[in-house]
């Protein structure tokens, strides 16, 4: 009996464990795999919050595999104990970014745990890793058959075979797949090649390596191996083992297909001479060659109904089709698939298992109206258990069902990870629903949560699944030149020349009839917004009027949208940015979110009343808001306003009657918001970028005022009286203070959304962001008796965990006395100690103007390019808020600008008091990328020991400088600064070269 | 000369140690003020100096209050009453985490002498407490008020101390405070200034300082037989002070060529008219705008980004906008495109170099004190129509105005004309000296 891995217990967080569940492609994989070999059950994921909590479940089930994701205080401790109470059985941990996995690997007891991998916010590692216990366990066994291949893969870093062994296992389970769904292949044949899928052998040194090529040198398949292999317990950069393997491996098996990896081009000869294939490691198109090479050396989608004498009959591609073809396929057809169990199989590998489990035990032959019968069951069960889970899942689209559902997919693939989000707030608010959970006050007669009475919505969401990016990239031919082109430009021409697959764009044409109003078009890549990999705001995002009286029109400009998003994902920008997270191009994918525009239309605009972002935990605390009361951004009209890091109105959702933008009006007068975003409607979009982009558009605040929608969230500065008032009939300048929600509270909004963040932090085990929008409706308008009045309703866009907050330092920063330091921060953002920056950047005092903001920026991209070229960290400083979109708040730079820094430093001079930056994505992006972020007060100058803040001018100022532009300079130290941050208590300490050993460590 | 000021300062050192900020003001007066007391024994013999610096009387107390979360909280309470010569006790509460003993003292003893240049019977005090607005609901200011209030009432009064607003206190908590000394006194009188409209609150309040500083500057101007018709005026700012600068100004036939803000500077050469000063009102006042807008509306209009307008040609020159907007440099540059009057309607926007130079160019310049002094002055006719329970037209505040700004133009031009020359700058800090002086004088020792 081979070792099979059915029950999975997962130590990990809710949100972690959802990803799992709803990410189409990882569990397709799984499942189609087991159920193909025919096992009764399906192995299923069970999460436990803790470790004690996994302890206690290990003792009440039987687990296969137990996988350990973060967050342990003791991993080796945990492995261990449960190695003790049961032996044999298989631990293996999962890092959430490389410097854990690098701190964890050192220390890992081999006797505890079974291997280590990282996890690079896709999902499919998971089959990967339950895979490679497998192999591991039952790799003999299956040798001993004799029906088995093996491909050995000798790579000796995990960050590599992390990312490797899931693409090739997916690659090898796909491949499975099409052959399993394919016409030609008979049952017997099939059956047979999907239990000998190749087996995959890791090992992560040369010794290792040979002993498996030796091993199983009758079976091998293939060898994978890096150049630079540890041999004899350690790497010698200049032997080039693997190339030694290489040599020896081609002795065992003269004609073994062989691939070699590298970081370095220059072993590509020598590769070649020893007839294998080289690739190159930085290679965007790795993926595209590895699948190549293959699908030359190893040889998988629809349901096919046949005639028992296994004529093929028709096909249906997914469920949709199925319900479609069902009605009509002959009865004998029905009657041969019944009898052996092929639906419930082929419904197992769609994970729709309790429908499959369902058809399975009905059997056919108790069906006393006979086959008709049965076909009146399925199509019954089918559309019974579609109905069901409509609400609070991931549907397949189907334009029938379309008013029902609340969440559906286009196509098979990947969701995404912001449209995860949305399908995982979707669940837990249906869960809520139907649980009357704590907090739930009502639930109304179309199932709507209500909070404190208000009500809760996420607008109707249709993805198009990643699977149309590929098919979009491949029809089009476009996959090697967006590889390759550098120009936006080419990039936008090019793909809105790609034509979409017809049935896509049928659908689209369904969906600008049927959703009636504007329509947002968001990206969601494969690791967008995933927990350790922002991407957030990097892609492009599109708001359509979709307001042309012609439908074709319509669904022209939705098809140029989702052309635009999927081009976006090869931009300049996005290709710095998944460079500086250490991924490659080739490893990203797009779907596409289509959803309506929250709001209302007034004369030619469109817009919420108000949009914001509510996070559960605060990064900039003031009295009395404390970091985990978390902290609500909003500002009227489009959510644009708020995501850009415009002047937004901050608060705590515990305190909301304490603003402390509020606390001086006349300061307030400078800072409050004064334009605000909305959609025009009879903005003709054409088919451009530009035109499309163009279709929202900034209007003064005497516009909200106009529509009547000022009222909800405006105030008035009296002049005379030097004060507030939450009055419009006033005269004066025009405030957005929501004081007539926050401290009047017209509506719950605060109470609301710290109920919001709680439930969303509970289901995602960590800090949470999310977006919403508001439309007050016909809140403190005329009552008008023949129309029904619309109460306000809260529309939740967007939920994401909060990066940066998940792995706070049990490590304090050091004491070091001041005149060791450069710079020591009172506030500060990041964790951990940095001993690699030797470059330091700096805003010149005497050249600094806020005038001059827009080129200082252009200077710092600039350097930027510089030092990322020969990738060398930096610590930059200079005043303001960065990343700011308003350019006489700070410097504005975009991320590619930055995308080498390592630390940022926020120095004002005196009297420039910036609050500190609220522009969301750059705040994600800063944290998740554990970029420290220090800010000083403005004037904190002084070094001394009893000052909390200060900077060491006089020092930084004394160094030679590496290089010059007209407002930087560029310092180059012999030996590192030492930066320690304390994440726990938001404190940082810059030590400067040295410092730490004459200091008091 | 020093010697005796030395020893003076000296001796307020050492009997009000660690108050750094008051040791400053007062040398600060007594050495502009210096010649006067030698020329007057009678001052020195009455110890004028010597009971000036010392506060009637320093009220210190405690305020208990209860936070949000039901925590008990409390915070110190302060007023000085510096100086009742010339009539109740009069200046601003100011409700800030720097505020103590040293710091109110300095605020009150400069407020004896600008409400006394002021012409109205006004004496001089200053309170508050160290208690910080910002981060406090609205309840808990309103409960800090009323517990502030709680004492303080029985020290004031509308004959006795009249307390206004200042930093960290504006309508909504003079409202509070209001509130609760009508409850306690069980009395609605003027004890306060800066009340709402509805309820004792006087007009023209945010006009009265751009008002006055053009009046300040039309006096200044009819001294040497000239009017502001015709004159080509740069003001900076854009403000309320800068705005009602330029419309008083407008209406008396100027020509008004510049306005400001943080961001730069427009020019108009043809002059704003009430048109667009109409939209400059709106711009600011209500969609608070930047006045580069302004140059987008009316392209005739030039802006200067990142600039001040010292730099354009102009008779005169009306800081209107901060602290330090005009430096040394800008003062040459203004002389040397022939500007005659300098008058400003900021506090202390003037350097000392720059103030040098205009002194030294024997140009019309008005100092702030005397100068914005429209602001102070309103406040005392808050409290002149609450005593006679009356509110007055717009017009009639004006003209009140108008008159009081006539009246601290006389006083400087008294104490300060050196032949021909007015000393601007001596002559208000002397006119404002002598009333209280002459007043302690007169009613004997207390």
């Amino acid at each position: 009996m081979p070792y099979r891995v059915l029950e999975v217990l997962l130590v990990s967080s809710p949100y972690d464990a959802f990803n799992l569940e709803q990410d189409g492609q990882l569990t397709e994989q799984v499942f189609l795999e087991y159920s193909v070999l025919s096992l009764p059950s399906a192995p299923r994921f069970t999460q436990a919050p803790s470790a004690a909590a996994a302890l206690e479940m290990l003792e009440q089930r039987r687990f296969d595999l137990v996988v350990a994701m973060t967050g342990l205080r003791d991993v080796n401790a945990f492995g261990l104990e449960v190695k003790r109470r049961h032996p044999g059985r298989p631990v293996v941990v999962l890092a959430l970014d490389r410097k854990e996995l690098h701190d964890l690997r050192g220390g890992l007891d081999p006797g505890a745990i079974d291997g280590a991998f990282l996890w690079r916010g896709d999902p499919k590692i998971l089959p990967a890793l339950m895979m490679y216990v497998e192999d591991r366990q039952n790799i003999d066994a299956d040798i001993a058959e004799g029906q088995v291949r093996v491909i050995v893969v000798v790579e000796d870093s995990p960050d590599d075979y992390s990312s490797f062994l899931g693409i090739l296992y997916r690659e090898l389970l796909h491949q499975s797949r099409s052959l399993h769904s394919e016409g030609g292949a008979n049952e017997i044949l099939r059956q047979m090649y999907m239990k000998s899928r190749p087996k995959i052998l890791l090992a992560t040194s040369f010794d290792e390596g040979l002993a498996l090529l030796e091993r199983y040198r009758r079976y091998l398949l293939a060898l994978i191996c890096d150049v630079d292999l540890p041999r004899g317990g350690s790497l010698d950069p200049t032997a080039a083992s693997g190339l030694q393997l290489v040599g020896r491996a081609r002795q065992l098996v003269p004609d073994l297909p062989i691939l070699v990896q590298s970081a370095e081009v220059k072993h590509a000869h020598q590769v070649q001479s020893q007839r294998a294939q080289f690739f190159h490691k930085g290679s965007p198109s790795l993926l595209a060659r590895l699948r190549g090479f293959l699908n030359e050396t190893l040889g998988f989608g629809a349901f096919v109904f046949r005639n028992p004498e296994g004529q093929e009959l028709d096909r249906a591609k997914d469920l949709r089709e199925l319900k479609q073809k069902l009605a009509t396929v002959p009865d004998e057809s029905i009657r041969y698939h019944a009898e052996h169990d092929h639906f419930s199989i082929w419904l197992m590998a769609r994970s729709e298992f309790d429908l499959a489990e369902e058809i399975r035990r009905h059997s056919i032959f108790l069906d006393p109206g006979g086959v008709d019968a049965t076909r009146q069951y399925l199509l019954r069960s089918l559309r019974e258990v579609h109905r069901e889970n409509h609400r609070g899942v991931v549907s397949e689209f189907s334009r029938a069902d379309f008013e029902a559902e609340a969440f559906a997919r286009i196509g098979s693939g990947s969701l995404g990870g912001k449209a995860r989000g949305v399908a995982f707030l979707n669940m837990r608010l249906a869960n809520l629903g139907e649980a009357k959970l704590d907090g739930v006050d009502e639930v109304d007669v179309e199932g709507r949560v209500e909070l404190d009475g208000l009500p809760i919505l996420l607008p109707k969401t249709v993805v198009i699944a990643v699977d149309g990016f590929d098919a979009f990239l491949d029809r089009n031919g476009l996959r090697e030149f967006a590889y390759a082109c550098t120009d936006d430009g080419e990039l936008e021409r090019r793909f809105l020349a790609g034509e979409l697959p017809e049935p896509l764009v049928d659908d689209l044409g369904f969906l600008v009839r049927e959703l009636d109003g504007p329509l947002a078009v968001r990206s969601s890549s494969l690791l967008e917004d995933s927990v350790h990999q922002p991407l957030a705001g990097v892609y492009s995002t599109f708001m359509l009027p979709n307001a042309a009286a012609d439908d074709a029109v319509r669904t022209r400009e939705l098809a140029a949208a989702v052309k635009l998003v999927y081009a976006s994902t090869f931009f300049a920008d996005a290709k710095a940015y998944l460079r500086s997270t250490g991924h490659r191009v080739e490893e990203e994918k797009m779907a596409v979110m289509i959803q309506p525009v929250v709001g209302r239309r007034h004369g030619r605009r469109f817009y919420p009343t108000f949009s914001g972002v509510a996070q559960s935990f605060n990064f900039y605390p003031l009295e009395p808001q404390r970091p985990k009361d978390g902290v609500v951004h909003l500002a009227l009209g489009l959510g644009r306003q708020v995501v850009e890091g415009a002047s937004a109105l901050s608060f705590s959702p515990r305190h909301p009657e304490v603003v402390p933008q509020l606390s001086n009006p006349k300061s307030f007068l400078d800072q409050s918001q004064r334009c605000f975003y909305a959609l025009d409607l009879d903005h003709c979009c054409g088919e451009s970028y530009a035109d499309l982009a163009a279709a929202v558009k900034r209007y003064e605040l005497a516009a909200a005022e106009e529509d009547g929608t000022l009222g909800a969230v405006g105030s008035v500065y009296v002049v005379e009286e030097r004060a507030v008032r939450d009055d419009l009939r006033h005269r004066g300048p025009r405030l957005v203070t929501f004081n007539n929600i926050l401290k009047h509270r017209s509506i719950p909004l605060a109470s609301t959304l710290d109920r919001l963040l709680d439930i969303g932090r509970e289901g995602l085990g960590g800090p949470v962001e999310i977006e919403l929008a508001v439309e007050m409706g016909d809140w403190g308008r005329p009552r008008n008796r023949h129309a029904e009045r619309r109460g306000p309703r809260l529309y939740v866009l967007q939920m994401r965990p909060l990066a940066g907050t998940d792995a706070l330092s049990r490590r304090a920063a050091v004491e070091i006395p001041a005149e060791g330091c450069l710079c020591r921060a009172g506030s500060s953002l990041g964790n951990g100690v940095d001993e690699t920056i030797r470059d330091l950047v700096f805003v010149r005092r005497d050249r600094w103007d806020p005038a001059r903001h827009a080129v200082i920026a252009a200077e710092v991209g600039e350097v930027n390019g510089a030092l990322t070229e020969e990738e060398r960290p930096y610590l930059l400083i200079g005043p303001g808020r960065w990343g700011s979109a308003d350019e006489w708040l700070g410097i504005p730079v975009r991320w590619s600008q930055i995308s080498g820094v390592r630390v940022i430093v926020e120095a004002s001079p005196t009297g420039y008091d910036i609050e500190p930056s609220q522009g969301t994505h750059f705040f994600q992006n800063i944290t998740s990328l554990g970029i420290g972020y220090l800010s000083l007060p403005a004037g904190a100058e002084e070094p001394g020991d009893q000052a909390e803040s200060f900077l060491d001018w006089a020092w930084l100022e004394s160094l030679p400088s590496h290089r010059e532009t007209e407002h930087l300079r560029w310092v180059r130290l012999e030996r590192p600064l030492t930066v320690m941050l304390d994440g726990r208590r938001g404190r940082a300490v810059v030590a400067k070269p040295g410092a730490l050993k004459a200091g008091a460590v | 000369m020093s010697q005796p000021i030395d020893a003076f300062m000296q001796q307020v050192t050492a009997r009000n140690p660690s108050e750094r900020e008051f040791h400053q003001a007062v040398r600060e007066v007594v050495e502009s003020i210096w010649p006067v007391i030698e020329r007057n024994p009678r001052y020195q013999r009455g110890k004028i100096l010597e009971r000036i610096v010392e506060p009637e009387r320093v009220l210190m107390f405690r305020v208990p209050w209860t936070d949000d979360r039901g925590e008990v909280q409390v915070n110190r309470g302060f007023r000085i009453e510096m100086n009742s010569a010339i009539g109740p006790y009069k200046g601003g509460l100011r409700f800030h985490p720097s505020v103590n003993l040293g710091i109110l003292k300095f605020l009150a003893f400069e407020q004896v002498f600008k409400n006394s240049l002021t012409t109205l019977p006004m004496g001089g005090g200053k309170g508050g407490s160290d208690f910080d607005p910002k981060g406090k609901s609205d309840h808990e200011v309103m409960r800090f008020c009323q517990s502030f209030m709680a004492e303080l009432y029985r020290h004031i009064g509308p004959n006795t101390d009249v307390p206004a607003g200042d930093i960290g206190v504006g309508g909504r908590e003079i409202g509070y405070l209001f509130g609760m000394y009508k409850k306690l006194a069980n009395e609605f009188t003027g004890v306060l200034t800066g009340k709402g409209r509805g309820w004792g609150g006087s007009l023209i309040r945010p006009e009265a300082t751009g008002y006055g500083a053009v009046y300040f500057a039309a006096e200044m101007l009819a001294r040497r037989r000239e009017t502001f018709a015709g004159k080509r005026v740069a003001i900076s700012g854009a403000g309320n002070v800068a705005q009602f600068a330029a419309q008083k100004a407008l209406e008396l036939g100027a020509t008004v060529v510049t306005l400001s803000d943080s961001g730069g500077t427009i020019v108009d050469d043809g002059g704003l008219d009430a048109d667009k000063l109409a939209y400059v009102f709106d711009l600011k006042n209500h969609r608070r705008g930047r006045i580069s807008e302004y140059a987008e509306r009316y392209p005739e209009a030039t802006y200067l980004e990142g600039e001040r307008p010292w730099s354009v040609a102009c008779d005169v020159a009306m800081p209107c906008a901060t602290e330090n907007e005009l430096d040394g440099d800008a003062a040459k540059a203004l002389l040397a495109n022939g500007c005659v009057c300098v008058t400003e309607g900021a506090n202390m926007p003037s350097t000392p170099e720059a103030v040098e130079a205009f002194l030294a160019a024997g140009i019309l310049y008005g100092p702030g004190k005397a100068a914005n002094a429209g602001g102070v002055a309103v406040s005392g006719l808050e409290m002149s129509q609450n005593s006679l329970r009356m509110s007055w037209t717009r017009e009639e505040v004006d003209q009140r105005l108008h008159k009081i700004m006539k009246d601290i133009h006389a006083t400087c031009v008294e104490h300060g004309r050196d032949g021909d020359f007015v000393n601007y700058v001596d002559g208000s800090n002397i006119g404002g000296f002598i009333k209280v002086a002459d007043a302690m004088l007169d009613q004997g020792v207390v």
